[in-house]
Order: C-alpha cells, then structure tokens, then sequence
C-alpha cells in the first residue's frame, strides 16, 4: 500500500459511486484483483449504494406556499457583509414588518387558509386535505405521535403563520370535517379546519 | 462518470453558480429558482439528519434563508451542492443541539463500534434483502448514516464529504468503516447466524 494512499478497501464505496481519483481507482482495482475480502465487500457495498439510490423519501412540492413563506423573511434578513447603516435600514424594517404583521395577523391567517384552499399539492384521492396549526409548546415528536396515531401525513407547511397541510386518511375519516375535528381535540392543536 | 452526464453536470454547476451570484446581488427570482431547484436534495438529506418531516421542513426554509444572506460569500471552492449541504448540516447540528439542550432526546451518535467478526456468506445473503438493507442502514447510528447518504444519494466524493460535514477526510473514511462494521453484523444477524443487531 502507497503510504501516500488510505488503504484501498477504505476506498470501496467511493469507487462504487465513481468519485475516486484515477490513480485511487487504480489501487483499489489492484486490491480487487487480490484480495477475495476485497471482492466480497465490493458486493456488499453495490447492495447498499443500490438500496440507498432506490430509496423512495416523499418529499414535499417545492410548493408556492414553501417559496411564500421563504420570501417573506428575504425583506429582513440581513446579507453578509453589508454595512451598519445597511444593518440599521434592516432592524427599522424589521420592527415596520413586525407592527404590519401584528395588526394584519389575523386577515393574514385568513388569507393564508384561503390561499391554501386554492393549491392542493400532494394529498391523494384515498386523503382529506386538513390545515392545522400547532400550539407553540409542541414538540416535534407530539406531531409525530398525532400523526402516527391518525395515520395521517404532512404535506406542506409550515407557512410564515405556521399553517401546515395534512393528509388525513379516508378509509378512517368519513370526510374532511370529521378529520379536521379529530385533530382539533388534540391537545396540541390550535386549530384546524377543512377547506372546502 | 461518462461524458454526457460529466458536460451535463458542468452545466448545472454553472447555473448554480450563476444563480447564486445573482443571489448575492439581492435577486429574489433567482433564489426563487434556486429553492426550486434545490429544495428535494435538501429535504431529502435534511430529513436523513432529523428523521422527523416537519425539522426537516423547517430545515430547508432555514437554510434557504442562509443562502440568501450568505450567498455572497461562496468562493467558488466547492460545488454549489456541497456548499449548500455544509449549510444544511450546520442547521441540523444547531437544530439537535437545541433539542438536547430542551430535552428532546434526539443526540448525535458516537462512532465507537466493537463488533469482532461475522461470516461474510452470511452478510452477502443478507444482502440480497432489500428490506433488510434499509432496516440495517435505518439502524446505523446517524453520523454514520449522514456517510451513506452522502456517497451513495448524493453520489459526493470523500474529500466533499469532509468539506460538507466540516470533518477531516480520514474522519470520514473511519466512520463508513464502522458502517460498514455495523451493517455487516445487522445483515448477519437477519440472516439468523450472525449478532443480532
């Protein structure tokens, strides 16, 4: 072994996903050509790159309500290295953006139920679409657990008012109604509601 | 990596590029774009880092904002994709911390491992269960998973690995060994001969 180079079977998974140098490729293919180990973990490491490469995560649409939520807080977050006076325009904009949004809360929250009404993304036809707001003492783990307990899913959220979008299964709620109710008995709701 | 795939992966590393300098001069359509662009790999390695969909949520919003503000101190380095996860995991570190601090119970994994030896026929056996595969890799502890993930998802070399998770390269190579360790003795031990995990 090079003492310049990890040992070649260190380099198996990166030769299995194809981002070794040539001349790390070519100690590792010298080590495969002797070494039945080397050969063996070859295989296993082909079997874990496949799995992981298969492996199917639900992400989210980057949806208009994501984007929404991110623009909003573009306007007062300070950029790296501007200036004080920069920093000053920033806090005033802050406390502006902060006393705009105390006062329109509400019609905000309204809007936002209403914008969401307008754009399902990602709730299938065996779902009811369900918005909820979580209390702010909740953990993420109690929103697993409630979800987990409801078999239901998130698909969106949260948006700037911390509004999220849940699928929630047909086959154990008879409408949207029903399955905005059962969340909102749950402790750590603030509130839900079915759109229509 | 053939030519065709290696010219498309230039283009898109210059776009990514190309967006960001807009960024930097304060583009909001081009961070637009880039969030679209980006937000499933960022998801898909911040939900890796938290295992839980609303972090990971609140993981790719708050990353996206730190490109927005930081957007103009990227030197070009590194690829934009490996900039951005370095961001990413700095989130998630922060975000863990937060939660051991308030007794969220989520903690970050050590790397010790002893594990002795297991019948290599029965790892490969093992192996050819895809079940039992996500269920051993489901199992390695999370510095451990954030390696896979990286080399095999993100198809990142190792010396970008490093750089994402601000690690030396050797750190890197040691904690996919002691995957490599634990996986072998998980699927030994699905097969019914090895340690049961």
């Amino acid at each position: 072994m090079s003492a310049e180079l990890p040992g070649p079977r260190e380099l198996l998974p990166w030769y299995v996903n194809g981002t070794l140098s040539a001349r790390e490729r070519a100690a590792v293919e010298g080590e495969l050509a002797a070494s039945g180990i080397a050969r063996d973990e070859l295989r296993l490491w082909r079997e874990v790159a496949r799995e992981v490469a298969n492996e199917y995560v639900t992400v989210p649409q980057a949806s208009d309500l994501g984007w929404r939520r991110l623009s909003r807080q573009l306007n007062v977050a300070p950029r790296a290295a501007r200036t004080w006076r920069i920093a000053a325009g920033v806090l005033v904009a802050v406390l502006g953006a902060q006393t705009v949004f105390l006062v329109q809360r509400e019609q905000a929250y309204r809007d936002q139920i209403h914008q969401l009404g307008s754009a399902p993304a990602g709730v299938r036809d065996d779902e009811w679409r369900v918005q909820v707001r979580f209390r702010a003492t909740a953990t993420a783990a109690d929103i697993n657990r409630v979800l987990s307990d409801a078999q239901a899913r998130l698909v969106d959220g949260p948006s700037a008012l911390g509004v999220y979008e849940v699928a929630m299964p047909r086959a154990r709620f008879a409408d949207a109604q029903s399955a905005a109710v059962w969340l909102g008995e749950q402790a750590i709701v603030e509130q839900s509601v079915a759109p229509p | 990596m053939n030519d065709a795939t290696l010219a498309s992966a230039e283009a898109a590393e210059a776009a990514a590029r190309g967006l960001l300098g807009d960024i930097a001069t304060g583009n909001q359509r081009a961070l637009e774009t880039f969030y679209r662009d980006y937000h499933g790999a960022v998801y898909q390695f911040a939900l890796r880092l938290v295992r839980n969909p609303a972090d990971a949520a609140e993981l790719v919003n708050e990353s996206m904002l730190e490109v927005w503000k930081a957007a103009n101190t990227f030197r070009g380095g590194s690829r934009v994709r490996t900039w951005l996860l370095s961001i990413v995991n700095h989130r998630a570190v922060d975000l863990l911390r937060r939660k051991r601090r308030h007794g969220g119970g989520v903690e970050l994994d050590d790397d010790l491992v002893d594990e002795g030896v297991c019948p290599m026929p029965d790892v490969l056996a093992g192996a050819q269960n895809a079940q039992q595969v996500r269920a051993c890799i489901d199992r390695l502890p999370e510095r451990q998973r954030q390696v896979v993930h990286l080399t095999f998802f993100e198809q990142l070399a190792y010396p970008e690995i490093a750089q994402v998770l601000e690690v030396p390269a050797g750190t890197v190579k040691t904690r996919m060994m002691h995957a490599k360790s634990k996986l072998m003795h998980c699927l030994a031990g699905f097969f019914g001969r090895g340690v049961t995990p």
